[in-house]
């Protein structure tokens, strides 16, 4: 890693209170997620690090909730005012996060 | 129409129709979509909004928060998990209920959680009906 990013990642891990390894598994783990599932994102919540639908209020879980209640991708887009292609992927990504 | 009640996200896009509600996609062509809870909280306080959102987790702990760190917020109304997400009929009568202060068997018994501040303009229902919010201490 250039020296730069790694005194960066010292940084956040420090920020973060936990180690540097821990740091950096995360973020392969939360960019490998985000590769995968475009429009995903992670932030920080009260439970720890949570998936969000990038440029929305809304958590994954939350999409994955109304899935659940719906059986159907359509209807929860339709629940949000959402195109397809935002709400399909949620309940997938719930079940891979770790 | 002068809008009092701001629906996060989550909630339905067809909440109490003709009530004092907008939806945050439709508020100011949803720029406030992007906003964290507590800038939302903020947002929702300089706009006289109360918050009607169903994110137990985090929002009312926000909502908890920000009077400690000297802010205000104009208060939250938060669906409990009995109601279901896509019950808008439901929703639409526990919200009502509350908001036009009537005291009805089982509405808003357990349904509803309610962060009020003491400045803020709620209604002043019976605290034996909802469930002010304490910040942990």
């Amino acid at each position: 890693m250039p020296q730069r990013f790694e005194r960066l990642v010292v940084k956040q891990a420090r920020a973060a209170k936990t180690s540097k390894s821990n740091l950096v598994a995360r973020y392969v783990i939360e960019k490998s997620l985000e590769n995968e599932f475009p429009g995903i994102s992670f932030r920080d919540s009260l439970s720890g690090r949570e998936a969000y639908v990038a440029g929305h209020r809304v958590a994954v879980w939350e999409v994955a909730e109304v899935y659940e209640e719906t059986k159907s991708v359509e209807k929860t887009a339709a629940h949000f005012g959402w195109p397809l292609v935002l709400a399909k992927p949620c309940p997938h990504v719930r079940q891979r996060i770790p | 129409m002068s809008f009092r009640l701001l629906a996060d996200e989550n909630t339905s896009h067809r909440l109490v129709p003709g009530f004092p509600i907008i939806h945050i996609a439709k508020w100011q062509n949803g720029i406030w979509l992007g906003l964290d809870d507590t800038a939302l909280l903020i947002s929702c306080t300089e706009a006289k909004l109360v918050l009607v959102a169903f994110d137990r987790s985090t929002l009312a702990w926000h909502a908890g928060q920000l009077p400690r760190a000297g802010r205000d917020h104009s208060g939250v109304i938060l669906f409990r998990g009995a109601v279901r997400n896509v019950d808008y009929g439901y929703q639409s009568r526990l919200l009502a209920a509350f908001w036009q202060n009537e005291e009805k068997p089982g509405i808003g018994r357990t349904e509803l959680f309610i962060c009020r501040n003491l400045s803020n303009s709620m209604p002043n229902v019976a605290g034996s009906t909802l469930f002010a919010y304490s910040p942990p201490s």
